[in-house]
């Protein structure tokens, strides 16, 4: 019995180890390395201030790579959701004089899931694969922008909305309270319940999922759904934060959210996904950014010094990986 | 006899656990088309990749035109003249089939540039030299399989093949396509180029070889000349008689109530008019070559295969299984043949491996719980003797036998009372074999039915209480249990 | 005829001044820029008008030409603004017009040039996306004895010159507005305080002179620091971002250049967060109609005008007239008046 107890209590310890190892923790690392080298560099970095700014900073990308973390884990992707932020904005500022505020925010909510239903089926039930279908719908997404905005930026945001963007409960920014919340969420989703085992089995192997009689086209169906909710809710904090739909906007923040995805060890392939490593991702970029600005480090160095953090910490991981 | 070209003397190479070959010759004539037989498992896929360079043997030797050979990787086999036509054909599509011939040994002028005329003249001696035609210029993704296994056939010429290798030559070729390969072999046969020939079937083997040696269980049983034998005979030797005792004992008598029937079912080409009656409490082997359909008729059963004609009944009520997610809820449960690609979840540990059908057993309200679910799986780890170190362990890392009991552990665990299980013993080692076995004549014995589909006619007409032969996509045989026999099944599969 | 002469002579003895505002206050001799404005007589392309901006007038012809106008792209509001200043020139000239979008494809400018060059115009209105990428097509159409006028953006060879074989080059200085801009700047600060720059994004051009002419100006006066200078990357989101940093780094800075009025609303959208847009003055460039409103709000304290309609319109009206037989200067830089509250009525924003 005695035996038995140390035992389980050298696994347990064991577990830790390898769960604290660098091949599983690297961008939490490389994160807490950069934040110390900050810190130590400039006496802003470490304002509370600052750092609620920095998560603000990062709310809309995080967002939207939440939503992605979940899409990658089943092995698909969706390179519309940064167009679809932006649409959000312009549908919510066209139907407010319309419909009102509040019926306005809950429509974009309802045509997130109508374009989350549509992509999801035309790649499962169709079975173009989701590198096309969603550079299609890209392209769709964006000529709406061009058609309903005709190319201008659209104003006309009320008050209310701004309380997406700075709006404070309890002090802590809205944007902010979104992010993390929607990080603590999807987290527990996707590594602690059924729904999430069924997203990560699906990447794992498609094929063997189906036949140990998961449903595997209304699962995948469902995280395109989720997904594009999740870049409907970063439009509405992107519409919040910067007050305006402009026809560009959001256009290209989908790669910083797969980066951020893929950086925080969620697989490409599929089966593999952590919400929380994607959240330390987000934060990992935002924190060089505001660190870039903080040291006015100048533009042409900037994209220099990201692709080597970048590589680095993927590298990290990547070879620990290997030498298993 | 003529001087042998080739000789291989006492090869024996051994995996982990299992002897692949014992100590076995094979001496091929300069001139000659040799069929090399076996069933599964034989040993003859081992013998011809330590023959290619692609294993290495434990012990034996080689010799080339009475020489000793030094076969230690795969261009040392090109260098002396041994030439693999592969199965799967590693072509480039995109090429011609003077580039895909060239690929990787282009010759190229003072400039750079690939010397075309030199590859030109080249091919066009090495055609005429053998009697052989095809355009240069053809896109290899325009050719036919029988004229890609030519560009694979005048590839090796090129590089002065003496033996040529073919491994199941004619398993995807047509009648027509068949006779022109045989016809090229005998041209080339005719200037002196010798084969190897590895086929499933018998009667080919009359047709074309000059004498024929059945391996069996990584031996050679012996070496025949194909005029002083029969197609019988040979059968006769690739079955041998194996101990009885790795099958357990046949305890069902008589059959119970039938649980699962089909009627006429037809896929396009690949399945015509198929039926069959599983009963409660019974084996049902099915068997047949690899490609004959077999397959086919689990994952139809499993609603993973739409099926155009035809009626299945369970419990006698006619049923239309559309998806592998209502084959679960009504109690059915396939076992896939291709156990990493579609049965396994490798990058996921075992625990989460059994419980996958089933999550909602262990996830009340949504969420899972872990415990219990390790719990279950060690339950499973015990019941099934799987050896890990423990549920979490990657199924990656197990081998091919537990890693078949994984995947019975999930469909055990869904309490399915069909099981169809294709190829369960596929790549497993003899021992799991045993086990699989009488766990599955457990299951019957708890009242569970089975259909067991496998290609080793062995290992059904030890196994299953009746069985059902298929040959391209039609029942070529029904056995009830007292008829029963290795040798019906082999005959009923590879012979017309 | 003479009489029209002397009148137009007038007219820019009388506008003269508020042409060049910006830079007459604070006389700078060496400026070449507006020795050559005041030199050239451009009255026959366009006259100013009472806020310092060229009014849009027709060019007399009576012939109807055939003009491409290879645009860069439309989901860009300053390219629409652009777009309508082409088509209202067609329309009062009465010239037909080829207009493409190459949608920031520089590969589809190449084939779109060809594509216009095949349909055998009178001219083209070339505003070119990579300054080097479209020179052969430029040379083609040159050869093929079509006019190419280059607008806005400058093709190879030395900075903010015309290339060789184009009509002209009707644009702006980006260096001398960075010029005025600081000329601004000191007046607003006098005894001196911390500046900072949201820049446009690494590799632009026009990011790189507005703050070249900027930072050379303001380096004259040891009172002024330029304590940080990072890029916005054109975007209100990451402006936005990049002033919520620089807020904690310097909260003592007094004065934000942003390189365009997009990214100034950034910059005001986070001071407004912070409360700071009491302390720290914002200025911009382009003029956006919503850089004029937080303007006259007294939010935005001020910014560039551009008006990109009258200057695709006096692009092709150049070219028409060029096509008529005038004299076209070589470079042609249009004026860009600063905007404060003081006479923000006085513009409309374009884009």
């Amino acid at each position: 019995m005695a035996m038995k107890r140390q035992e389980n209590g050298q696994n347990r310890l064991s577990a830790l180890m390898k769960s604290l190892s660098l091949q599983n923790m690297a961008i939490v690392y490389v994160f807490l390395i950069l934040c110390v080298v900050l810190a130590l560099s400039s006496d802003a970095f470490l304002r509370p201030r600052n750092i609620i700014n920095i998560i603000r900073q990062a709310s809309v990308v995080g967002v939207l790579a939440i939503g992605m973390t979940f899409l990658l884990s089943t092995a698909q992707f969706d390179l519309a959701v940064g167009a679809q932020a932006g649409f959000t904005g312009v549908v919510i500022l066209l139907l407010i004089p319309v419909i009102g505020f509040i019926p306005a925010l809950f429509a974009s909510l309802c045509i997130a899931v109508v374009i989350g239903l549509i992509t999801g089926a035309i790649i499962t039930k169709i079975g173009v694969n989701s590198l096309v279908t969603t550079l299609g719908t890209l392209s769709i997404i964006k000529g709406l922008l061009l058609v309903l905005t005709d190319g201008r930026i659209l104003r006309g945001a009320t008050p209310e909305l701004r309380w997406f963007g700075s709006g404070e409960i309890l002090s802590i920014p809205f944007p902010v309270i979104a992010f993390l919340g929607l990080g603590i969420l999807g987290e527990f989703v996707l590594n602690y319940t059924r729904y999430g085992r069924y997203l990560l089995a699906i990447g794992g192997n498609r094929e063997a999922s189906k036949l140990a009689g998961l449903r595997v086209d209304e699962i995948i169906i469902s995280a395109f759904v989720l997904s594009s909710i999740c870049a409907t809710i970063g439009g509405i904090i992107l519409l919040g934060r910067i007050y305006s739909a402009s026809p560009l906007g959001g256009v290209g923040t989908e790669f910083i959210a797969i980066t951020a995805a893929v950086l925080g060890g969620t697989s490409i392939f599929g089966g593999e996904g952590s919400v929380w490593k994607t959240v330390v991702a987000v934060l990992l970029l935002q924190v060089l950014g505001n660190g870039f600005n903080l040291l006015n480090i100048g533009a042409n160095y900037q994209e220099l010094i990201q692709g080597f953090i970048m590589i680095g910490a993927v590298a990290l991981y990547t070879y620990q990986r290997r030498r298993q | 006899m003529p001087r042998s070209i080739l000789e291989m003397r006492a090869i024996t190479k051994t995996f982990p656990g299992v002897v692949a070959l014992d100590s076995v010759d094979l001496e091929i004539a300069r001139g000659e088309v040799h069929a090399v037989v076996g069933e599964n498992g034989a040993g003859k896929s081992t013998l011809m990749k330590i023959l290619s360079g692609a294993y290495q043997r434990d012990a034996g030797s080689i010799f080339l035109n009475g020489k000793p050979a030094d076969i230690s990787m795969p261009a040392d086999a090109i260098r002396q003249g041994i030439g693999i036509v592969y199965q799967d054909l590693p072509l480039v599509p995109a090429l011609t089939v003077l580039a895909n011939i060239y690929l990787g040994r282009e010759k190229t002028t003072r400039l750079g540039r690939i010397d075309r005329a030199i590859h030109l003249a080249r091919y066009q001696q090495l055609c005429d030299s053998f009697g052989i035609y095809l355009a240069p210029e053809r896109r290899i993704r325009d050719l036919s399989v029988a004229e890609r296994q030519l560009v694979e056939i005048l590839k090796v010429l090129d590089r002065d093949a003496q033996v040529i290798v073919m491994d199941e030559p004619t398993a995807t070729l047509d009648q027509n396509a068949k006779e022109a390969l045989f016809q090229t072999a005998r041209q080339l046969q005719a200037a002196g180029k010798s084969f190897i020939f590895i086929t499933h079937f018998i009667d080919e083997i009359f047709e074309i070889a000059d004498r024929v040696t059945i391996l069996k269980d990584g031996r050679r049983v012996d070496t025949l000349d194909i005029d002083k034998t029969s197609p019988q005979e040979v059968v006769a030797m690739m079955i041998g008689h194996s101990p009885r005792d790795m099958f357990p004992e046949k305890t069902n008598t008589a059959s119970g109530k039938p649980i699962l029937q089909l009627r006429g079912i037809s896929v396009g080409d690949r399945i015509r008019d198929f039926s069959m009656t599983l009963h409660q409490g019974e084996i049902l082997g099915l068997t047949g070559l690899v490609g004959s359909g077999c397959s086919d008729i689990g994952n139809l059963i499993i609603g993973n295969l739409a099926y155009d004609r035809g009626a299945v009944m369970l419990d006698g009520e006619p049923t239309r299984i559309s998806s592998p997610y209502e084959a679960i809820k009504r109690g059915i449960c396939l076992l896939p043949s291709d156990r990493k690609g579609s049965g396994l979840l490798l990058d996921f540990e075992l625990a989460k491996n059994v419980s996958l059908s089933s999550i909602d057993k262990i996830s009340p309200r949504q969420v899972i719980q872990f415990k219990r679910e390790r719990q279950i799986a060690a339950d499973f780890i015990e019941q099934l003797r799987i050896v890990t170190p423990s549920a979490r362990q990657r199924v990656r890392n197990l081998s091919g036998g537990n890693q078949q009991k994984v995947v019975l552990a999930r469909m055990l665990y869904t309490d399915a009372r069909i099981l169809v299980l294709d190829e369960p013993t596929q790549g497993i080692d003899v021992r799991a074999k045993e086990e699989i076995f009488l766990l599955m004549r457990q299951l019957t014995d708890q009242g569970k039915a089975i259909l067991f589909i496998s290609s080793e006619f062995k290992e059904i007409a030890g196994v299953a209480d009746r069985g059902i032969v298929l040959r391209n996509g039609a029942i070529t045989a029904a056995l009830e249990r007292d008829d029963i026999s290795e040798a019906r099944l082999v005959a009923a599969a590879t012979m017309l | 005829m003479k009489i029209r002469k002397f009148i137009l002579a007038c007219a820019i003895l009388l506008f003269l001044p508020l042409l060049i505002l910006p830079g007459a206050a604070f006389a700078d001799d060496e400026d070449d820029a507006e020795m050559e404005m005041e030199e050239v007589d451009l009255s026959f392309l366009f006259e100013l008008g009472d806020n310092g901006m060229p009014i849009m007038s027709p060019y007399e012809t009576t012939d109807a030409y055939l003009i491409g106008v290879s645009q860069i792209g439309n989901n860009f509001p300053f390219v629409v603004a652009m777009v309508e200043g082409s088509d209202q020139a067609a329309e009062d000239m009465g010239f037909e017009q080829i207009l493409t979008d190459a949608q920031f494809d520089v590969q589809k400018q190449i084939t779109q040039l060809e594509d216009i060059i095949a349909l055998d115009p009178d001219g083209i209105v070339l505003v070119a996306l990579d300054a080097e990428a479209v020179i052969p097509q430029l040379e083609a159409a040159v050869a093929a004895d079509i006019a190419v006028l280059t607008c806005w953006n400058d093709l190879g060879g030395p900075p903010r010159a015309n290339y060789e074989g184009s009509v002209s080059l009707i644009g702006v200085d980006e260096v001398q507005t960075g010029r005025d801009v600081a000329q601004f700047v000191l007046e607003l600060l006098p005894d001196g305080g911390q500046v900072a720059i949201v820049e446009g994004a690494a590799g632009f051009q026009a990011s790189i002179e507005r703050s070249e002419g900027f930072v050379e100006a303001l380096e004259e006066n040891p009172d002024i620091e330029i304590v940080a200078s990072q890029p916005g990357n054109w975007t209100r989101e990451d402006s936005l971002a990049v002033t919520e940093n620089f807020i904690q780094a310097y909260p003592d800075i007094d004065l934000i250049y942003a390189h365009d009025d997009n990214m100034a609303m950034g910059v005001v959208s986070a001071l407004r967060d912070a409360d700071m847009l009491d302390d720290v003055r914002v200025i911009g460039i382009g003029g956006s109609v919503e850089g004029l409103e937080s303007i006259a709000n007294g939010e935005l304290y001020g910014s560039v005008f551009d008006s990109p309609r009258a200057a695709a319109y006096i692009c092709s009206k150049a070219l028409i007239a060029h096509l008529e037989g005038a004299e076209i200067p070589s470079d042609i830089f249009l004026p860009r008046p600063i905007v404060t509250q003081e006479n923000v009525e006085d513009f409309e924003g374009e884009w």
